[in-house]
């Protein structure tokens, strides 16, 4: 095909020049075979026509030769000579003389000198010989002996030309030839025919399809024909239908796609807007670990950029902060959410920020896990706020417990004051005086145990611990106030669990505390009633769990009375010292009973029995670890 | 060689003839008898028989197809005819010719011993040769060799030898013509140039024709007079030894065919010529091979036209009208000869088909006969036609077609053939009746020999020099359609000049016996069947 022409003609040029190739192949192909079979055949057609002539002549010269009948040899030499591509024909006798020459008759009688004559004559056999006569030309000849018998009498040769035969082969060459040009030129035009009415509606196709691809969908086509074109253009329409539908739908989908990509770009930026907006940081991995997202706040309290430390694993991030890593591969791990949890968050400039920690699995659609998202909040304001809270209480409690104490000494003290007036004039009052004896050492000691007592509450005390069971000492409290009880009628019941342990607790404190409830129960039913004292394993949940550790197993001591119960607006107040609803109570006795158990390590609560009463609930540990800070455990937020 | 028709017409043993060139008839058999393989080995013992007792068997000297048909197996000559009739070589092993034709060489196969056991020399060919010339030995072939340089001088006396016939040294032979021939070594083909030991023939003279010695492939045995005639195989043959061990002639004097046949049927001979009478019923009745071949003759009534009133070749060519030829062939050979128009039979160098021949038209033949003074056959003397033998019913419906014109005619008959030959020789008949079979296949057999004014076979007198010139011309020239062309004028002279009245062609007919194999019945006749080659199959 030539590089010149235009693309549009290309394949008609390719057909055209491709046939052309295929018949120039072929013809060149059956050009050589029939060529070479064609002059194998006229050459061995040639050498059996010169065999079979000088047999001819042989055979017809073989009584001439007997009888010596020259002019029958001349005639037959003569005759065979005639032939059209016969040189000659020549007789030789038994000599090896002449005896009937068709081109020389002058050579008669004589012995032919050369070595194609020489061999010729005294051949026994057939033979063939290349020669050149006088013009020049070469010839073959065949010389056959005529024999009788072992006897040779004869020898015949004809000189055969070859032009007969090159003749041929050029004739069919010719033939050839014009056979090829002839082929090529009906199947040059037959290609070129074809080629067009193929090119043709293929080029309208082609066109049409630049037309489509410029989007004219609109183009049709006649089909003209029947065949694979005729098809073609049938499937062509089909296929612009096709495509002006899809295009439809494409465009109908596309703009939907549209609409969905702007939404989800509203969304991001929304989600985006969110994250930066929330002031709690916000930390994602992904399932590897590794930090995904870091918004804003998280920027802030981490000191991070979200550019640094993206793709980084987050224990390597958070390195010094190993509860904010931990949290994160936890959850990776448990894919469980984790509330939250309280930790220290170093930055990176070395200070540090308390915070809130909860971690939740990030789910894709269809609940694949994506990650981690853990939100990091900001405790700082929460903590101050708190310490400002708790001053405040502090001052609060401390102006009650001043006003408690400035009303339980102000009595005594009124009371010691009107003495001491009185005291100078009727000093000698003999009433007085035995009157003024024994009120105002009363009035003193009570003054004294108040202060005494406060003492107790604000000291702190050494703790004594020995080996205890609780159910004795609780009988203990029962004997001390079975008369009163008995006078009340007041039912104890008893509800101890059989396996309980041995406590680790200082026994008088505990005691003490044990007392304090009792008479708070026994003060709560003045008409009598049930008390109820339990010793049980404690299975709740009350304590707020320390990490992932064990739980210990915990003993719960239950006082229970049947009283009116404390109602709600009294609940926050119960163990403060000072607070009491009795008449003549001192307030200071839940308190100091709060006291005791927090110096164990346990804990205090009460709640309001579902049949009424109160229930007090002291759980405590068989092995206390005591803090190491008992005097401010009551500070502990936890 | 030629004979007189002693006993033409008759059921004679085929006359030895040189048979059509390339003519051949079917040999068939017409069925074979069931074989037993079981059966002892036939004796390779081959009888014929031999329609007379021959009065010599030297070949030179033999003058009948009987002594003819026996020296052939025993003699050889020094080329001899295939069976195509084509010429190979036999004594002589090669041979060379001088460009002119006048001088021929002939080099002598080596080591061939005669029956004796003594070698063949170049000079027992010569000898044998020259005897042919000789005027003591009588041969009646010497004409055809009158031409050899020195024939004419030895038959007149004046020289003792053939000058022309010369031994070169032992085995090598010269022949010098004093007139080219075309066919001059078929001539040496013929049956009288056969190579006869010098020595012997010397010594024995005539005694030899009955004892001979030769180098064939048979040998003479022994010659019961008036019985048979045995020769035995000759295993030193130089063509090798033949498969017969032995032939016997059984002689059936005066051609008793009859009796031949009968024998032949019940199985004493192996072959036998076929009867005229009954010819077809006796060929069904027999299981035997049939061999018919168109044989080189004619049958002919001669002219004398040197016999008033046949000088007048209007009388003659009268008579030939006269007679109504083909009815009377056919009467007389129910078909198994075929009607001569002319001399030359079909299938010879030069026959013509379109040749202008005469039918029978008596209106014609009266017409000659007015014009040449005979009207009515008014003034016309009595005709003789003479033969040797009465054949009914050919000689009555002769006369009758002659007196038919006004001829009148009789037949008279010289039954001893010397006799006949001699007058005939002597030109003592005015019409005779004559069969001519040609010695080689060649025209100038026929019509040189019996047309040519110098021809010694010339019975009828004939003589016109422009024959004369074609017949010569003929001899030379190499041509063969120009050869051809020349014999077609001869003979349509002849027949212008109705010098003969031919009747008709020979066909050569024999039956052999079924288990008679290798049957090479050449174009020459049955002389020249080849026993050498021929065998019996061994079965019962």
């Amino acid at each position: 095909m030539s590089p010149l022409s235009s693309p549009t003609r290309s394949l008609q040029t390719k057909l055209l020049w491709g046939t052309v190739l295929v018949i120039c192949l072929v013809m060149a192909a059956v050009l050589v075979v029939v060529d070479h079979r064609q002059r194998a055949a006229v050459i061995d057609e040639a050498y059996r026509r010169g065999e079979i002539l000088a047999r001819d002549l042989a055979a017809v010269s073989h009584a001439p030769l007997l009888l010596y009948n020259f002019t029958a040899l001349e005639q037959n030499v003569a005759r065979f000579a005639s032939e059209e591509d016969v040189r000659y024909a020549i007789i030789l006798d038994g000599e090896g003389r002449v005896a009937a020459h068709s081109a020389r008759p002058d050579r008669v009688g004589v012995v032919l000198p050369g070595d194609v004559d020489r061999r010729a004559a005294a051949s026994l056999d057939p033979v063939v010989q290349e020669t050149r006569v006088d013009t020049g030309e070469v010839l073959d000849e065949f010389a056959v002996p005529v024999l009788v018998g072992q006897q040779k009498w004869g020898t015949v040769r004809v000189g055969l030309s070859r032009q007969r035969a090159e003749a041929l082969i050029r004739r069919t060459r010719l033939e050839l030839g014009g056979l090829t040009v002839l082929t090529l030129l009906l199947g040059g035009s037959g290609a070129a025919l074809v080629a067009r009415r193929i090119s043709r509606p293929v080029q309208q196709l082609a066109e049409g399809a630049a037309a489509i691809s410029r989007g004219e969908l609109d183009l049709r086509f006649e089909p003209t024909t029947d065949d694979e074109i005729g098809r073609l253009a049938v499937a062509f329409n089909h296929m612009t239908s096709q495509l002006r539908q899809q295009r439809a739908a494409l465009e109908s989908t596309n703009a939907e796609l549209r609409r969905r990509l702007e939404e989800v770009a509203d969304l991001k930026t929304y989600t985006d807007n969110i994250l930066a907006s929330l002031t709690n940081g916000i930390v994602t991995v992904d399932l590897d670990g590794r930090v995904v997202t870091l918004n804003p706040a998280a920027e802030m309290l981490t000191g991070f950029f979200a550019g640094e430390v993206m793709g980084r694993y987050c224990t390597e991030v958070f390195e010094k902060t190993p509860e904010l890593a931990e949290i994160l591969m936890e959850t990776i791990a448990s894919r469980a959410a984790t509330p939250g949890l309280a930790a220290t968050l170093h930055r990176r400039n070395g200070r540090t920020v308390p915070v809130e920690i909860s971690a939740a699995p990030l789910k894709g659609g269809e609940g694949k896990d994506l990650g981690v998202i853990a939100a990091i909040r900001d405790l700082t304001v929460v903590r101050e706020l708190e310490g400002r809270l708790r001053r405040s209480d502090r001052l609060a409690a401390l102006g009650s417990l001043a006003a408690g104490l400035a009303h339980e000494i102000k009595n005594p003290l009124t009371s010691l004051l009107t003495f001491s007036r009185h005291l100078t004039r009727r000093f000698d009052d003999e009433q007085f005086r035995a009157k003024f004896q024994s009120v105002v050492p009363r009035e003193l000691e009570r003054i004294n145990g108040i202060v005494e007592r406060l003492l107790e509450l604000a000291r702190p005390t050494p703790l004594s611990f020995s080996a205890v069971r609780l159910p004795a000492l609780l009988e203990r409290v029962v004997e001390l106030y079975a008369e009163e009880m008995d006078t009340r009628a007041i039912e104890v019941t008893r509800d101890y669990a059989r396996d309980l342990p041995v406590v680790w607790v200082d026994a008088e404190a505990v005691y003490q505390a044990f007392v304090n409830l009792v008479r708070n129960a026994l003060d709560a039913m003045p008409g009598g009633g049930r008390l109820t004292l339990r010793v049980v394993w404690s299975d709740e949940d009350d304590v707020v769990r320390a990490g992932r550790q064990p739980r210990a197993r915990r003993v719960r001591v239950e006082i229970q009375d049947s009283g009116p119960g404390i109602s709600t607006d009294n609940a926050d107040r119960v163990f403060n010292p000072f607070f009491t609803t009795k008449v003549g109570g001192t307030g200071l006795g839940l308190a100091l009973t709060h006291k005791i158990v927090e110096d164990h390590g346990g804990t205090i609560d009460f709640r309001n029995g579902r049949a009424g009463g109160t229930v007090f609930r002291i759980v405590l540990s068989p092995f206390p670890d005591p803090p190491a800070e008992p005097g401010r455990h009551g500070d502990d937020l936890r | 060689m030629s004979r007189s028709s002693t006993k033409a017409g008759g059921l004679g043993p085929p006359i030895l003839v040189m048979a059509l060139l390339g003519v051949l008839t079917g040999a068939s058999t017409i069925s074979a008898p069931a074989q037993d393989r079981t059966a002892p080995l036939r004796a390779p013992v081959y009888r014929r028989p031999l329609g007379n007792e021959p009065p010599t068997l030297d070949p030179a000297r033999i003058s009948d197809i009987y002594g003819r048909s026996v020296a052939q197996q025993i003699f050889d000559g020094l080329v001899e005819f295939d069976q195509t009739l084509t010429i190979a070589p036999a004594l002589a092993q090669y041979w060379t010719a001088s460009r002119d034709g006048l001088v021929w060489t002939f080099t002598l196969r080596k080591g061939v011993r005669f029956h004796n056991g003594r070698a063949v020399t170049a000079d027992d060919v010569v000898f044998s040769l020259s005897r042919l010339v000789d005027p003591k030995v009588t041969s009646t072939a010497a004409d055809l060799f009158s031409n050899i340089h020195g024939a004419q001088a030895f038959r007149d006396g004046r020289a003792t030898t053939v000058r022309g016939i010369t031994a070169v040294d032992a085995s090598t032979v010269r022949i010098v013509l004093d007139e080219a021939q075309v066919p001059f070594v078929s001539m040496l083909a013929i049956g009288h140039a056969k190579i006869v030991p010098r020595d012997l023939v010397t010594q024995q003279g005539d005694a030899f024709g009955t004892a001979p010695v030769g180098t064939g492939p048979f040998r003479f045995e022994r010659w019961d007079r008036r019985k048979e005639i045995v020769l035995s195989a000759n295993d030193d043959y130089f063509g090798g030894a033949p498969r017969l061990r032995r032939i016997v002639y059984r002689i059936f004097p005066d051609e008793q065919s009859g009796a031949m046949f009968e024998e032949f049927r019940r199985g004493r001979l192996e072959d036998s010529p076929v009867p005229m009478q009954d010819y077809p019923r006796l060929l069904n009745s027999t299981a035997a091979t049939h061999v018919k071949r168109a044989m080189f003759s004619v049958r002919f009534l001669g002219l004398n036209t040197r016999a008033k009133p046949l000088t007048d070749p209007r009388v003659r060519q009268a008579l030939t009208y006269a007679i109504d030829r083909e009815a009377i062939v056919q009467a007389s050979t129910h078909g198994r000869f075929v009607l001569a128009r002319g001399v030359l039979p079909p299938g010879t160098l030069g026959y013509n088909p379109r040749l202008s021949g005469y039918g029978h038209d008596r209106a014609r033949a009266r017409e000659l006969l007015a014009q040449a003074g005979y009207p009515e056959g008014r003034g016309l003397p009595s005709l003789t036609i003479w033969a040797t033998v009465k054949l009914e019913p050919e000689h009555p419906l002769i006369v009758r077609d002659l007196a038919a014109v006004g001829v009148p005619a009789e037949f008279k008959y010289v039954t001893d053939w010397p006799q006949f030959s001699r007058m005939l020789a002597e030109g003592r008949f005015s019409i005779f009746q004559y069969a001519w079979f040609a010695d080689v296949p060649d025209p100038d057999n026929f019509l040189y020999r019996l047309f040519h004014s110098k021809s010694p076979r010339n019975y009828t007198g004939y003589t016109n020099p422009q024959l004369d010139e074609l017949l010569r011309r003929g001899r030379h020239e190499g041509d063969d359609q120009r050869r051809a062309e020349l014999y077609r004028r001869a003979e349509q002279m002849v027949m212008d000049d109705a010098v003969v009245i031919p009747f008709f062609h020979y066909t050569y007919e024999r039956v052999f016996q079924p288990y008679v194999k290798s049957i090479e019945v050449s174009g020459l006749g049955d002389p020249y069947i080849l026993f050498r080659k021929m065998w019996l199959e061994p079965v019962p």
